[in-house]
């Protein structure tokens, strides 16, 4: 019984955000699907992929949610006209908590650590500053911390800015996060998707050297279901796998068809 | 082959038994543990861990340690810079076969791989066991 792209979402426990960044769809399209936009083939497969489903088990076009109504503030109390005499007890008159404000707690050991890895890319003197401020570093309270953070992180961004990549004297890969695909696999997911679609033959090694020839039939991301030569159905458990290409002659015609 | 990897291998070879099964084996409190070590992109930092597992799948320690330098962090950087610098990869997969070519792209999972005769090889990255000068 196909359900609701939203229900499933949350069963999944799932953020909307979340479900983009697995599917690679959109955030803003999810959301039109989950409002009741009909959810586009392509799209289908890979959001059953990232809620690891069937995708019958998704319905084409969602119902929309029925948002609980908030509930109606109370009105506000009338203020007595006199106030009743109170009586403190003992138990009554238990001391306030004092919620300490950043400027009561001394700076955290991770504020210096970032303040002075900030200066020293800055080529500032930590002494140049503790003058400025008169008092050292270390008796900065949070507040003060927080302050000198945000301005030297200003100074940082306008300085790197102005130094373009390898004129900083520091690799050009620091600071880049490069390897941020690592969180995806579409890549092999469009693959696998294209060579489906085209029906073509593939060869899959496994990890103990024998070899499978067949068209993929359906894949998800622990299973790949292929159709051999002979018309066997076989799944192969993605962990026993090695490595897969397409057969010699199927390369062929791609190659051929991309020239 | 990472360590997380071949965690996961070697869990696979045993019957697939679940993790908690593993932690109440080798006597670990935190099952979690076991989880991530199965899951880290990076080396395993927890030495005691490692060798209880070593020792319930009866596998030296010295080979863990092998894999546990070869995270799939490393790996990943070895390839980005490959594609980066155009350079070709040498792979060498845990059924023997060493694939030589050029990187066309890398996921979570795996690596597309062009060899010499043109075609696309898809390698699974967890099938990598060794990698770097042919």
């Amino acid at each position: 019984m196909a359900e609701n792209l939203w229900a499933l979402r949350k069963k999944r426990n799932m953020k909307v955000g979340q479900l983009a960044s697995k599917s690679g769809i959109p955030a803003k399209q999810i959301i039109a699907y989950e409002k009741g936009e009909r959810i586009k083939v392509a799209h289908k497969a890979r959001l059953a992929r990232a809620l690891f489903m069937d995708q019958e088990e998704i319905k084409w076009e969602s119902e929309p949610e029925q948002k609980k109504k908030p509930k109606p503030k109370p009105a506000p109390k009338t203020k007595p006209t006199a106030k009743p005499a109170q009586k403190t007890t003992k138990a009554s008159a238990a001391p306030k908590k004092i919620r300490k404000t950043p400027a009561m707690l001394p700076a955290r050991p991770t504020q210096l650590e970032y303040l002075r890895n900030l200066l020293d890319k800055l080529g500032i003197e930590e002494t140049a500053v503790a003058e400025e401020i008169n008092k050292p570093l270390d008796e900065l309270n949070q507040g003060q911390a927080g302050r000198l953070l945000s301005e030297y992180t200003r100074q940082w961004t306008a300085y790197r800015k102005a130094h373009p990549p390898g004129t900083l004297g520091i690799a050009d890969n620091q600071g880049k996060r490069a390897f941020l695909p690592e969180g995806i696999d579409r890549f092999e997911y469009e693959y696998l998707e294209a060579r489906q679609e085209a029906g073509d033959v593939l060869i899959f090694t496994l990890f103990d050297g024998s070899v499978k020839h067949g068209r993929i039939l359906g894949f998800t991301p622990y299973h790949i279901t292929i159709q051999e030569e002979n018309g066997d159905e076989t799944t192969i458990q993605r962990l026993a796998l090695a490595c897969y290409t397409r057969a010699a002659g199927e390369d062929t015609a791609e190659t051929e068809a991309a020239a | 082959m990472s360590l997380a990897d071949h965690l996961r291998y070697l869990r696979a070879l045993k019957g697939g038994p679940h993790i908690a099964e593993v932690a109440e084996a080798i006597g670990w409190e935190k099952v979690a543990d076991i989880t991530l070590a199965e899951k880290r992109y990076r080396p395993l930092e927890d030495e005691a861990l490692m060798a209880k597992l070593a020792d319930y799948y009866g596998r030296p320690l010295e080979g863990f340690v092998w894999h546990n330098g070869r995270s799939r962090k490393q790996l990943t950087t070895y390839i980005h810079q490959a594609i980066e610098n155009e350079t070709p990869v040498h792979l060498a997969l845990r059924h023997g076969e060493t694939l030589t070519g050029r990187p066309l792209w890398w996921d979570l999972a795996a690596v597309g791989l062009e060899i010499a005769d043109g075609r696309t090889v898809i390698v699974l990255r967890h099938a990598v066991v060794d990698w770097g000068d042919e």
